[in-house]
């Protein structure tokens, strides 16, 4: 039943169809607009580093400081970062993981609505079966935030390597492929959220609107019923941008518990959307 | 034979409509087979499921003799299809959608392209290759969506109302077209211009309220020569139709002034057809009276209405 040359297909279109359109040309030069603004940012912020020196207590507590405004990771896991690492790349990674959410849902929720919609997806379904649509459209989403992550890595790493030190040679370069591989790896239970977003609602932009609101809801309705009672924050866990910040930690032990949520939470959101296109009449 | 399509026992609801009823369907390979039927009466959702746009409650499609699954897709290449209502991405290029669809098919790229460009060509539209769907006309529209139906050379095509929307030219060549095509391979036609089915298609099927009330071949369905209408040049006097009415074979002769012809019954035992004609046309020159064009048996139109709720 399974295609794997049709997947393929789809998701190369999918890619071809997101950069040839209007959106995502205006969203591709925002993008560039904010990386640069922020690679601005983060050079000067390098400079002052470099003034102070990064062994000393003063760069540290600066750095330590944004990463943890960031995130919720413990101090001493911060402070053990910037020690491993470049520390700008380090508050990169946070900026990168901090914003991936945001990210996500503006690349991956037209996976199938529009598609449906428009009843486009009429002439794919004479030609292949449902699966292979549907996993076609969720890779192509997968590889647009693949390229638009490698955009803003190389956009940073590039101001980085070109006005400062900050980078430290090929260490600073296999971060930024870690920092790349993390966030599009993060981006899969994203997709798989979309995907049951677009297949469920068949409009774009109700699946966009949807995917807010469900993240806004997650967070406040946890937030508030926690109050009440610490169980109920355990409902974060609904929206997969818990525990994301753990994904900076260089310890495997550290990360295991969150890839297995991460695992677990996109092959239920995936396994629904997927059922959904399967059974709804298209 | 195989038969192109087999459809057994077909049924489909929306909630508590009942859009198929148990239908049942054969339709012989390498024709042109018409199906008509009035709104509702379910030949969009025939085509759906048959497509696996959407799944059957109940019943069986079968394709060149290979039983399709629930809600599957038929076997790659075998089946091709014109909805009625699917729409091109609009702010992308429509050779770049026609060579997705091509390798969706199962051909290489390059392959893909060729045939992209060559369905564009037998629509009469190769200048689109390059354009975004949302440049095109209607009429345009319609006329892509019957190349990417071509797509690959598939077995049987299905086309939901081909030429609807479209102009007197447009819907001209696509008849054309079609009429090229025939004997190559299956073709299967809905449409509301039942003159168009009747003009086209080898075999029609009439459905109704989700049933298939009737299929049989063109001339089985208009139902023998047992009726003549006339087209005349004026509308007749009662005195003008005096010497048809004594005919000994005529049985009834009505004016009709909804479509302006003059339908004359008569018993075919009594006198086969051909004489039978010879003798109205005397008796309609004696008593002065001119016809532009005489047609031997019903009109399918007339057949539909007496099959269809609309005719009673």
């Amino acid at each position: 039943m399974l295609h794997s040359q049709d997947i393929w297909v789809i998701a190369r279109f999918e890619v071809v169809r997101h950069l040839r359109s209007r959106h995502a040309i205006a969203a591709g030069l925002l993008l560039i607009l904010f990386c640069g603004f922020g690679a601005y940012e983060l050079v000067q912020f390098a400079d002052k580093l470099a003034e102070l020196d990064r062994d000393l207590g003063p760069a540290l507590d600066m750095i330590a400081g944004m990463v943890e405004g960031l995130t919720d990771l413990p101090v001493v896991g911060v402070r053990g970062l910037l020690r491993q690492h470049p520390p700008v790349l380090v508050a990169l990674f946070a900026l990168v993981m901090f914003l991936m959410p945001l990210l996500s849902i503006i690349l991956a929720y037209d996976q199938t609505a529009t598609d449906i919609e428009t009843r486009h997806v009429r002439y794919l379904l004479f030609r292949s079966d449902r699966i292979s649509i549907f996993l076609g459209k969720a890779l192509g989403a997968q590889l647009i935030i693949s390229i638009a992550v490698a955009l803003v890595v190389l956009i940073f790493g590039v101001f980085l390597a070109v006005r400062t030190d900050a980078l430290e040679g090929m260490k600073g370069v296999a971060y930024l492929g870690r920092i790349w591989v993390t966030a599009v790896l993060y981006a899969v239970p994203f997709v798989a959220l979309l995907g049951l977003s677009s297949a469920l609602f068949g409009r774009a932009r109700r699946s966009l609107t949807v995917a807010f609101l469900y993240w806004f809801g997650v967070a406040t309705l946890s937030g508030l019923l926690s109050l009440a009672n610490e169980g109920f924050e355990h409902l974060r866990y609904l929206f997969p941008s818990v525990g994301r910040f753990d994904l900076l930690l260089d310890d495997p032990g550290d990360l295991r518990g969150t890839v297995l949520y991460l695992v677990a939470f996109t092959l239920v959101a995936g396994l629904l959307g997927l059922w959904r296109f399967r059974s709804r009449d298209l | 034979m195989t038969a192109a399509l087999r459809v057994s026992g077909l049924s489909k609801s929306y909630g508590s409509l009942q859009a198929l009823r148990g239908m049942n369907l054969e339709v012989q390979p390498s024709q042109i087979f018409g199906v008509v039927g009035p709104n509702g009466a379910g030949k969009t959702t025939l085509f759906s499921v048959i497509s696996g746009f959407l799944p059957q409650d109940a019943g069986e499609v079968e394709i060149a003799g290979k039983r399709l699954s629930r809600g599957a897709p038929p076997p790659k290449g075998s089946l091709s299809i014109l909805p009625q209502d699917a729409g091109f991405i609009a702010d992308l290029n429509l050779g770049f959608q026609l060579v997705l669809y091509g390798e969706l098919q199962g051909l290489g790229r390059a392959r893909a392209q060729e045939e992209a460009r060559r369905v564009l060509k037998l629509v009469g539209l190769s200048e689109v290759f390059d354009r975004k769907a949302k440049t095109l006309s209607h009429g345009m529209h319609k006329r892509v969506g019957i190349a990417q139906a071509f797509i690959g050379e598939p077995s049987l095509v299905i086309l939901d109302e081909p030429t609807a929307g479209l102009d007197p030219h447009a819907a001209r060549e696509i008849r054309a077209l079609l009429r090229k095509i025939q004997g190559q391979r299956t073709v299967i036609v809905s449409s509301h211009n039942l003159g168009e089915v009747e003009d086209l298609c080898n075999e029609v099927a009439i459905l109704d309220q989700g049933v298939l009330v009737r299929q049989d071949s063109i001339t089985g369905v208009i139902g023998g020569a047992q009726l003549v209408v006339f087209r005349l040049s004026r509308p007749p006097a009662e005195a003008d139709l005096a010497g048809l009415r004594a005919l000994p074979f005529v049985t009834d002769v009505a004016w009709s002034t909804e479509d302006e012809r003059l339908r004359v019954a008569f018993n075919a035992d009594a006198q086969p057809p051909g004489p039978a004609s010879r003798d109205m046309v005397c008796a309609l020159v004696d008593a002065g009276v001119l016809f532009v064009e005489m047609k031997l048996g019903k009109s399918l139109e007339e057949r539909f209405l007496e099959e269809t709720r609309a005719g009673g």
